[in-house]
C-alpha cells in the first residue's frame, strides 16, 4: 500500500529547527546531568552496557525532536495546554489521578473493544513499560547494587541507598530476573496480536508489514534473545553467550532507533489522551445554533475553531460569524443539503435564516438580518445525544 | 482511474438500506458511517444520504491532536487505532458532521469508502444496497462531469475553499425541474 504523501498546510521550518534544538538541547544536558548524579560522578557507570547507553540516549534525543514537532501542531498545542491546565487545581488533579489509573493504569480505553485485545495490550504494554524503566535505569545508570556485606545488596538508585536485600532473598531473583518476566508477558501479548492480525479481516486487508507485523517481530526478537542470556548463564554453563548478547544488544539498538518513528510513537500520544475526560466534562456546555441540542463544549468547540484559523481551513457561515462546528453534526449534513435544494435554513430562536451561497457553502439570507454573533445562541433545550 | 463516491440525493427515498449495509461490513462493530437525515420533518419526506466527502484537505485530519487521521490513495481512513484518544475534534472540526466517536470503544469513526472491498475492486456497501442509485461509485471525472445535473465538489465555506472526492448532484433550482434525468 502506497501512503499518501500529501502535504498538509506546512508549517514554517525555522520555528519547528530552533524549538527542537532547544528542546533536545535541553534534554541532553537533563540526561548527562542524571547519568552523573546516577553513577554518583561516573564512578559506577557499567561499561558492559555501553552500547546500550549510547542507543538510549539517542533514542531519547529522537524522541525529544518527534515530540517538538508534534507539539508544535495547533491542535496538539492547544490539547496540552488544557492538560497543564489540570494542575492549577484539586479537582485537576483529582481528575488527572483518577485518568491516569484508568487510562494508563487499568487500560479502560481498549476493554470496550474486546477482553482479547484488552488483555493482549495490557500484556504487551506494561511487559514494554516495565523493560524501559528496568533498562533505562541501569543502562543510564540511575541504578546499581552494592555489596555491602557478604551476602546483601544495597540497592542504589541516584545514590541513594534505597533498602537491602539478600543476594538470594525472593525480592532479589525478583529484581535480577525483571526482565524475564517483562520479556514473558510481552511474548504473549505478542503472540496475541499476531493471531489477531491473521484472522481479522479488517487487519488483514489495512495492515502493512512495516508498520503493523515488523514492531511485533522486533519485540519477539528481544524478549528471547533476552531469555535466552539467561538459559545460557543459568542452564547452559554460558555457552553462546557472547553471541545471544551481541544479538541481543542489537535488536534492543534496532528498537531504540526505530521506536520515535515507528508504531511505539503512541505511547505518549496516549498520556495526552489522559487530559480528555476532564476536557470534556469541566466546561460549560455549546448548544447548537440551529437546533439548540447541547452537543459540545464551549471551550473545545474555541479551540477546534482556532485550531482551523490557525491552520487556513477556517469553514464559516458566509455574512455572519458563525462558523460550522457552531452546529450539530446533524445540523451541519442537513444544512448544507437544504442550501444546495435552494431552501431557506432557519437557526431557530435566533431569527437567523441561511441560504446557500451559490458555491455550496452558506451565507446569511437576503433580506435577513445577522441577529448574532458567533457561539452566541442561548442555550436551548436540553442535552440528548445526536443522531 | 480512482473512483468516488457519487451522490443524487434527490433519489433518496429514506429507507436507510445504505445505514444498514454499512453497519454489517467487516470491522464497523454494527455502528453506520453513513448518515441518512430528514430535511425537513413535518414539512416534507425528503431524506438525503451523507457518506464522508474524503475532502482533499481534511478538516479532521488538521484538527487532530495526535495525527490519527491519515489519507491513504486519496481516501481519508477512519482514526488510527492506536493514537486515537476520542477528543472528539474531529467531529466538530467537519464542516459536513461526519466523523463520529464511539464512547464504548472511546474510538473515533468514519467511512473510508470500505477500503477493503474497494482495494479489491468491489463497490463500498452502502452503493452494493442502494436500491435507487442514490449512491453510485464512479470514476471521478465522469462523477464530477456529470451532464444530466449540477455537482458539488468544491465547496465555499465563508472564502474557504474545500474540495471533496465525494462529489454531489443538486438539484435544478433555476428551473425546479424533477430531478430524475
Amino acid at each position: 500500500m502506497n501512503r499518501d504523501s500529501r502535504a498538509f498546510t506546512s508549517y514554517p521550518s525555522g520555528r519547528f529547527v530552533s524549538k527542537a534544538a532547544l528542546y533536545v538541547g535541553i534534554m541532553a544536558i537533563l540526561l548527562l546531568l542524571s547519568i552523573y548524579i546516577g553513577s554518583v560522578g561516573f564512578g559506577y557507570v557499567d561499561l558492559a552496557l555501553y552500547g546500550y547507553l549510547w542507543a538510549t540516549v539517542l533514542s531519547i534525543l529522537l524522541f525529544t525532536a518527534r515530540i517538538a514537532a508534534w507539539t508544535s501542531r495547533p491542535p496538539a498545542r492547544r490539547l496540552w495546554r488544557q492538560g497543564l491546565s489540570l494542575f492549577s487545581s484539586p479537582r485537576g488533579w483529582m481528575f488527572l489521578i483518577r485518568t491516569l489509573f484508568d487510562n494508563i493504569g487499568r487500560q479502560r480505553f481498549i476493554s470496550g473493544r474486546s477482553w482479547q485485545r484488552w488483555a493482549q495490550h495490557m500484556l504487551l504494554s506494561w511487559g514494554v513499560l516495565v523493560s524501559f524503566g528496568i533498562t533505562y535505569a541501569l543502562v543510564l545508570n540511575w541504578m546499581h547494587f552494592e555489596l555491602v556485606e557478604p551476602r546483601t545488596y544495597s540497592v542504589v538508585v541516584f545514590g541513594i541507598h534505597l533498602f537491602r536485600m539478600g543476594v538470594d532473598s525472593f525480592l532479589a531473583i525478583l529484581l535480577y530476573h525483571g526482565l524475564n518476566w517483562t520479556g514473558i508477558a510481552v511474548i504473549i501479548g505478542c503472540l496475541m496480536a499476531m493471531r489477531r492480525r491473521e484472522i481479522n479481516r479488517k487487519n488483514l486487508v489495512e495492515q502493512t508489514k512495516d508498520f503493523d507485523i515488523f514492531p511485533l517481530v522486533l519485540l519477539i526478537a528481544i524478549s528471547i534473545t533476552g531469555s535466552l542470556l539467561t538459559v545460557s548463564a543459568m542452564w547452559m554453563e554460558g555457552v553462546f553467550y557472547t553471541g545471544i548478547a551481541l544479538s541481543h544488544q542489537v535488536a534492543v539498538i534496532v528498537f531504540l532507533l526505530y521506536m520515535p518513528f515507528s508504531k511505539f510513537w503512541h505511547i505518549p500520544l496516549r498520556f495526552l489522551g489522559v487530559v480528555v475526560p476532564m476536557y470534556h466534562a469541566a466546561h460549560a456546555p455549546k448548544a447548537c445554533s440551529r437546533c439548540g441540542r447541547e452537543y459540545a463544549t464551549e471551550t473545545q468547540i474555541r479551540d477546534v475553531q482556532a485550531v482551523l484559523q490557525e491552520r487556513g481551513i477556517p469553514v464559516r457561515v458566509g455574512g455572519t460569524s458563525l462558523h460550522m462546528s457552531d452546529f450539530c453534526s446533524e445540523c451541519r449534513r442537513v444544512s448544507n443539503r437544504l442550501a444546495a435544494a435552494g431552501s431557506l435554513v432557519q437557526l431557530e430562536k435566533s431569527r437567523v435564516v441561511l441560504q446557500g451561497n451559490g458555491s455550496n457553502g452558506l451565507t446569511l439570507a437576503d433580506g435577513f438580518p445577522a441577529g448574532m454573533q458567533a457561539g452566541g445562541a442561548e442555550s436551548h433545550g436540553t442535552a440528548r445525544p445526536e443522531r | 482511474m480512482a473512483k468516488v463516491l457519487y451522490i443524487d440525493f434527490e433519489r433518496c427515498i429514506g429507507c436507510r438500506a445504505c445505514m444498514i449495509g454499512c453497519e454489517e461490513c467487516s470491522g464497523h462493530d454494527h455502528l453506520s458511517r453513513m448518515f441518512v437525515d430528514e430535511l425537513s420533518p413535518g414539512e416534507t419526506v425528503a431524506t438525503s444520504p451523507t457518506p464522508c466527502m474524503h475532502c482533499v484537505t481534511p478538516a479532521c485530519a488538521e484538527s487532530c491532536p495526535v495525527q490519527a487521521i491519515s489519507v491513504l490513495d486519496g481516501v481519508v481512513l477512519s482514526a488510527s487505532q492506536e493514537k486515537c484518544i476520542g477528543c472528539k475534534n474531529c467531529t466538530y472540526a467537519c464542516p459536513f458532521g461526519i466523523p463520529r466517536v464511539d464512547e464504548t470503544r472511546n474510538l473515533m469513526y468514519k467511512c473510508d469508502l470500505c477500503y477493503d472491498r474497494t482495494s479489491k475492486g468491489r463497490p463500498p456497501m452502502c452503493v452494493s444496497v442502494c436500491p435507487t442509485d442514490t449512491i453510485l461509485f464512479l470514476d471521478e471525472e465522469e462523477a464530477r462531469h456529470k451532464r444530466s445535473k449540477p455537482v458539488q465538489y468544491v465547496w465555499d465555506f465563508g472564502g474557504t475553499a474545500i474540495e471533496t472526492r465525494t462529489v454531489v448532484g443538486i438539484p435544478d433550482t433555476d428551473t425546479h425541474r424533477f430531478g430524475y434525468h
